[in-house]
C-alpha cells in the first residue's frame, strides 16, 4: 500500500493490490475525504 | 493466442486475439461482471462489497506480458511478433447505472490520479513503449459491458496515430523551435470560434481539421509531455473541464452520448519528448445528429480520407452553448 499527501490541492489516494484467484492482478484505489457522489 | 502480424503495405502491426470471441456481451445489469460481489452473489469481477476505483488485468486481453511467439507463422515479408503488453480495465465507480459525466469532480480528480499512476508504473516496465488510456462509451461504439469504466492499453511499440502525429510535431519543433500543440492551441485562443470549454490550466475544442462533427481535443495549457507531469493545480483543472465538456455532450441531443476518448502523451520508450509531445485528450463521438451516426464509409476506410458536412466553426457553437448551459 502506498499514500500520497502534500499540497493544499493534491488528494490522499491509497492503493491495495491483490492477486486474483486466476493470477490476474486487482488495485483498489482509495481517497480520503472524498465527497459524496452526485449521480 | 495474441499475435502480431506487420502489414508491409502500410508499415503497421495488427493485433490477432483470437480468445477474446468469447468474451461477454452486453450481460443483464444483475449479471454484471464490473459491479461489486454482493454477499451471496455471483462472483464478479471486484471480490469486495464495494469500491470507489479498481483497476485488474483484463480476462480477454488483446496482449499479454508472456506472449510466445507461435512456430510456423510469419515470413521475411510479413514477420509476426508476440502479442506482448499489457490490458488493464478501469472501474471508474461502483454504480452500475453511473457515467464518467455524472461523477463528481472529487471522483474524477481521483481518476486523474489513478491514471497516471497506471502511466507510470506501466511504462516503467521495460517492454512498455506506449501506454494508451481510453474509453469507449455505448453500444454504438461497440462497448460489451455498459458499467462505467476504461481502459488502459501498454503497447510494446508507439501506435501508428500516436507515432505519426508525434513525428510530425517533432518535425515542426525542429522547423520552428516551437511546440506544434502549443502552436496550434494559441491559434484556437486568438480565433475562438472553436473553443466550447475553458478553464485556468486547460482549454476543449473543435479543431480546424476536425474527422467527426463533434471531436473534441482537451489540452493542457502548459506543454506538459504526459498525465503524470500535470500539478495538483492543473489536474483539479483538468477534472473541472472533463466534467462540463461531457454534460455538454449528454445535453447536446437530449441523451448520454457515446464516444470514443484517447489520450495522447509521451512515449515511455526512453527517448526525449520535451517540446514534442503535449499531453491532451481526443474525443470521437460518432453522432452527426441525435439520429444519425458518421460512418467511416469508402473514402474515410479505404482512403484515409475523411469527408465532413459540418463545419467545426458551426459544431463548436452549438456544443459550446449546450457546455454553458450544462455548467450554470
Amino acid at each position: 500500500m502506498t499514500s500520497r499527501t502534500g499540497r493544499e490541492e493534491e488528494i490522499r489516494m491509497e492503493r491495495e493490490k491483490e492477486t486474483k484467484d486466476d493470477g490476474r492482478y486487482i488495485i483498489f484505489y482509495t481517497f480520503a475525504n472524498e465527497e459524496k457522489e452526485e449521480s | 493466442m495474441n499475435q502480431l502480424r506487420w502489414d508491409p503495405t502500410l508499415r503497421e502491426w495488427v493485433a490477432y486475439a483470437t480468445h477474446r470471441q468469447d468474451r461477454t456481451f452486453l450481460p443483464p445489469a444483475e449479471y454484471c461482471p464490473l459491479c461489486p460481489t454482493k454477499p451471496d452473489g455471483f462472483p464478479t469481477e471486484v471480490p469486495r462489497e464495494s469500491y470507489e476505483i479498481v483497476v485488474f488485468e483484463n480476462r480477454f486481453p488483446s496482449f499479454t506480458p508472456d506472449a510466445a511467439l507461435q512456430d510456423g507463422e510469419g515470413s521475411p515479408l510479413t514477420p509476426v511478433a508476440p502479442g506482448r503488453g499489457v490490458c488493464e480495465v478501469v472501474l471508474y465507480t461502483d454504480d452500475h447505472d453511473a457515467t464518467l459525466a455524472a461523477l463528481g469532480e472529487e471522483r474524477i480528480r481521483g481518476l486523474i490520479e489513478v491514471w497516471a499512476d497506471r502511466y507510470g508504473e506501466l511504462g516503467s516496465q521495460e517492454f512498455v513503449e506506449y501506454v494508451f488510456i481510453f474509453e469507449n462509451k455505448g453500444e454504438e461504439i461497440g462497448v460489451t459491458l455498459n458499467h462505467p469504466h476504461g481502459q488502459i492499453y501498454a503497447y510494446t511499440f508507439i501506435p501508428p496515430r500516436p507515432k505519426k502525429e508525434l513525428e510530425a510535431a517533432r518535425e515542426y519543433h525542429g522547423e520552428q523551435g516551437s511546440c506544434l500543440h502549443c502552436d496550434i492551441l494559441s491559434q484556437e485562443h486568438e480565433d475562438g470560434r472553436r473553443i466550447v470549454a475553458k478553464g485556468e490550466h486547460f482549454t476543449a475544442f473543435i479543431p480546424f481539421y476536425a474527422h467527426f462533427p463533434y471531436e473534441v481535443h482537451l489540452y493542457s495549457r502548459r506543454c506538459a509531455p504526459s498525465i503524470q507531469d500535470l500539478s495538483p493545480e492543473e489536474q483539479w483543472d483538468l477534472a473541472r473541464v472533463l466534467k462540463r465538456l461531457l454534460m455538454g455532450y449528454d445535453a447536446l441531443f437530449g441523451f448520454s452520448l457515446p464516444y470514443m476518448m484517447v489520450m495522447h502523451q509521451a512515449p515511455t520508450d526512453g527517448e526525449e519528448y520535451e517540446g514534442v509531445a503535449h499531453f491532451h485528450i481526443e474525443f470521437y463521438p460518432p453522432n452527426r445528429t441525435a439520429e444519425k451516426l458518421k460512418y467511416l464509409a469508402g473514402s474515410e476506410t479505404g482512403a484515409g480520407v475523411y469527408v465532413m458536412d459540418v463545419l467545426p466553426e458551426a459544431s463548436a457553437e452549438e456544443l459550446r452553448e449546450k457546455v454553458e448551459g450544462a455548467g450554470s
